[in-house]
């Protein structure tokens, strides 16, 4: 079990008992109830871009930080998958030398076709285009851009000061986060008969400052029928809205 | 930026006066030359009669008679000249007079005005009390007679000022409908001849009210009839006046000044700088813009360009003067001293310290002033308008065609159910999304799709190639993914998991015809990828990575 079950078993366990404490001495009118967990106060809500729930385990402040540089290597389909949330609300974001991919598979996982620019190839003038990006969108993946160690270097710093994250699919010196898939595992094919559904990732995480001990979480990514309307897939609510019981 | 067929909702639907003054272009004239109101008057253009006055009209003359066929009709005409400035300097009374009732009018040709009237109508307490008010300001101010009608879209409003009526809301539809489809002449206020064929075409077509073209599916209109269908399908149905799209991009602001003698020293500089600076400032803050990049331009004595550009925060409160004279003069003091030199020449290095000859100043991705107001917390507003700009000046670096937008559009296979178009082109998707497509491959779509499918194999256990037979049978299990040596080393994986074969055969009654299957399956390592089988060829089509 990953340290972060190991957390939220713990959690759980403190507040059933504190819970019938409550009912044993009946205070429980006038014991104020904790807002839940993912409301942020306004300030703090602007520093970061949010991810699904179901993948907020993978980062270390639960949701990507403005001015972040985060690297995602192996998979395409996390990329995406992180990205989705914030696209849904209202980020912009540009994939520059990316050309491989699939913008079905990234309407599908939610992201706001609308507010998606693609720059395939963006040739020798790699960095300017970067930088100019980091301008102006919200979230830039960078894929397969000719790039030096010393143009990392300063776009990770216009990135921070832009507070604009920065988003490699791969090596990038100083990244504040590094994820890599280490397994991947996938349900639902049989010999000849069934189909792809469901996809189990297992990621390590490091990078620097907070992020440098490591970890390694275990995600399910799901397309189910539902993955064709954009908005959250129904499961995902369901999930909340007891999680939301339980806490209350 | 798509348009329903749909009646609009009555949210979104503008509700527009248009305040008609009839036969003005014989109004003007007759007032220019001071021909007395009870004489029969025209305008002609030197062939045709184009306006007429009611005396006149009385009289038996029509638009579109030739000079001697009007002469005939009322000898005592008197005939004008058409002069269109003279037309809209003589209409400025009537604008102003109706400005007096309500703002932001709009003067769509001399003679017409267009007036949102929801704020309107609801100030003066109705739509009636706003029509009274302004047929009697313009009577009263400007002394012509003039016809309001109110009605939902600008096209059904300049049609229901000709009636004289206020259609309620919602009852456009109903009151266009009866219309001659001629009536769409009086609506076009530019490109009228192209009109007057459209509507003499669709007459001969059988259409001959508004109704009937409203009743045909707009795609099929577009489609026959290109733009111009377009429009007077929207006119007919009452839908026009649709908000357009926001991309308009401010021109740059620019600045220069020779300097002569060539400046060698800072301090001399720097009063240049501050005389350039507060040029660009007023030019400004006469257009009320704001600019997110200032460029300053030197050209140095030996014929160096030297160019480097300052990106500002109008968030922060803009440039101003102080601001900008700073920025130039800590670049001049770079450029004079020989640090951070930097050419902006086709011959790169750095040049050598020189007197400046030229300066300029650029402001860059000018925008209205106010568009990028700061929040309370967070970063400033107008995430959209930052992201536009941003992506027009990559567009101005690597090529329009190198910056792509995406949408999603039906289609069976992976590549086509993705419509890629230039950015800011507003290219529509070629098949509707919303449609079942049967036989489309089932979610989840796969992450990669590579550009040039590979060529691979798939052999069965005895290392045959596995094939599928007219009836969709397998010939053996598929076990091992090979590929053909690349770079002299050759690559194979095991198949643990598959499933198919789904075929999908399109368009075999064209040229353009494919039939080919597909196959989804996960290798030894835990990858997932999609193959496809066309002409007896295996390729490598997706990775699910």
């Amino acid at each position: 079990m990953s340290s972060v079950a190991v957390a939220q078993a713990r959690v759980a366990q403190a507040r059933a008992v504190l819970a019938r404490a409550e009912e044993r001495t009946s205070t429980t009118r006038w014991v104020r109830r904790p807002t839940t967990p993912t409301a942020l106060d306004p300030a703090s809500a602007a520093r970061v871009l949010p991810v699904a729930r179901t993948l907020a385990g993978l980062l270390p402040s639960g949701a990507l930080d403005r001015g972040s540089t985060v690297v995602v290597g192996g998979s395409t389909a996390l990329v995406l998958a992180l990205l989705a949330e914030a696209s849904r609300s209202g980020s912009w974001i540009g994939l520059v030398g990316l050309p491989r991919v699939g913008v079905l598979a990234a309407h599908q996982l939610g992201l706001d076709l609308d507010r998606v620019v693609l720059v395939p190839a963006p040739g020798p003038d790699g960095p300017t285009v970067v930088a100019a990006l980091l301008d102006g969108v919200d979230v830039v993946v960078v894929g397969e851009a000719a790039l030096t160690d010393a143009d990392r270097r300063r776009l990770s710093a216009r990135a921070r000061e832009r507070g604009a994250v920065l988003l490699s699919t791969t090596f990038w010196p100083g990244a504040h986060v590094v994820l890599t898939v280490e397994a991947s595992h996938w349900d639902g094919l049989g010999r000849g008969n069934g189909r792809l559904r469901d996809r189990r990732l297992t990621v390590r995480g490091g990078g620097r400052g907070s992020a440098a001990q490591g970890w390694r979480t275990e995600v399910t990514l799901s397309a189910g029928p539902a993955a064709h309307r954009v908005g959250a897939p129904a499961a995902q609510v369901r999930l909340l809205r007891s999680e939301g019981r339980r806490a209350g | 930026m798509s348009t329903s067929d749909g009646p609009p909702d009555p949210g979104g639907t503008p509700r527009v006066a248009a305040l008609w003054v009839p036969d003005w272009p014989v109004l003007a004239a007759m007032t220019a030359e001071d021909v007395p109101a009870h004489t029969p008057a025209a305008v002609h253009d030197g062939r045709r009669v184009v306006a007429v006055s009611a005396v006149a009209r009385a009289a038996g003359v029509r638009r579109g008679m030739r000079r001697r066929h009007a002469q005939e009709c009322c000898p005592e005409l008197v005939l004008l000249t058409a002069d269109p400035g003279r037309d809209a300097r003589g209409f400025e009374p009537v604008a102003a007079a109706a400005e007096t009732v309500v703002s932001g009018i709009e003067i769509a040709r001399p003679g017409l005005l267009l007036i949102p009237s929801r704020g309107a109508g609801r100030y003066h307490g109705s739509e009636q009390a706003l029509a009274a008010e302004l047929v009697g300001q313009v009577a009263m101010l400007a002394g012509y007679e003039a016809q309001v009608g109110i009605a939902d879209g600008s096209g059904a409003a300049v049609l229901a000022a000709r009636a004289a009526r206020i259609v309620p809301h919602g009852a456009t539809a109903a009151f266009l409908a009866p219309l001659g489809i001629g009536e769409l002449v009086h609506v076009a206020t530019q490109d009228v001849g192209d009109v007057v064929g459209l509507v003499d075409l669709l007459g001969r077509l059988g259409l001959r009210t508004l109704g009937d073209l409203a009743r045909l599916p707009r795609s099929d209109v577009l489609a026959r009839f290109g733009r111009l269908g377009g429009w007077a399908h929207q006119v007919a149905a009452g839908t026009d006046d649709r908000p357009t799209a926001l991309r308009r991009l401010e021109p740059d602001i620019a600045v220069e000044q020779d300097l002569d003698p060539p400046v060698e020293r800072l301090e001399a500089t720097a009063f240049a700088a501050r005389r350039l600076a507060e040029a660009l400032h007023a030019r400004m803050v006469a257009a009320g813009a704001a600019c997110g990049r200032l460029q300053i331009t030197a050209r140095t004595d030996d014929g160096h360009e030297l160019v480097r550009a300052w990106r500002t925060d109008a968030a922060l409160g803009g440039l101003s003067v102080a601001r900008m004279t700073d920025r130039v003069r800590w670049q001049l003091e770079g450029w004079l001293t020989g640090h951070a030199v930097r050419s902006a020449g086709p011959g790169g290095g750095d040049p050598e310290p020189a007197p400046l000859v030229r300066l300029g100043l650029r402001a860059e991705e000018v925008v209205a002033a106010g568009a990028e107001q700061g929040r309370l917390w967070g970063e400033a507003g107008g995430a959209d308008l930052r992201a536009h700009r941003a992506v027009h000046r990559i567009q101005g670096l690597i090529g329009v065609e190198a910056v792509l937008s995406a949408a999603v559009q039906g289609g069976r296979e992976v590549r086509d159910q993705v419509h890629l178009t230039p950015w800011g082109e507003d290219a529509p998707a070629v098949r509707p999304a919303g449609r079942p497509w049967p036989g489309h491959l089932p979610p989840p779509a796969p992450a990669t799709v590579l550009a040039e499918p590979q060529l691979v194999q798939v052999c069965d256990v005895d290392g045959r190639k596995v094939e599928v037979d007219a009836r969709l049978q397998v010939s053996g299990e598929p076990a091992v993914l090979w590929w053909p040596p690349q770079d002299g080393r050759e690559r194979e994986a095991a198949v643990t998991g598959w499933a198919g074969p789904w075929p999908v055969v399109q368009r075999w009654w064209t040229d353009g015809g494919s039939r080919q299957v597909y196959l989804q399956a996960v290798l030894a390592g835990g990858q997932a990828v999609l193959l496809a089988l066309r002409d007896g060829v295996w390729r490598l089509e997706a990775l699910y990575d």
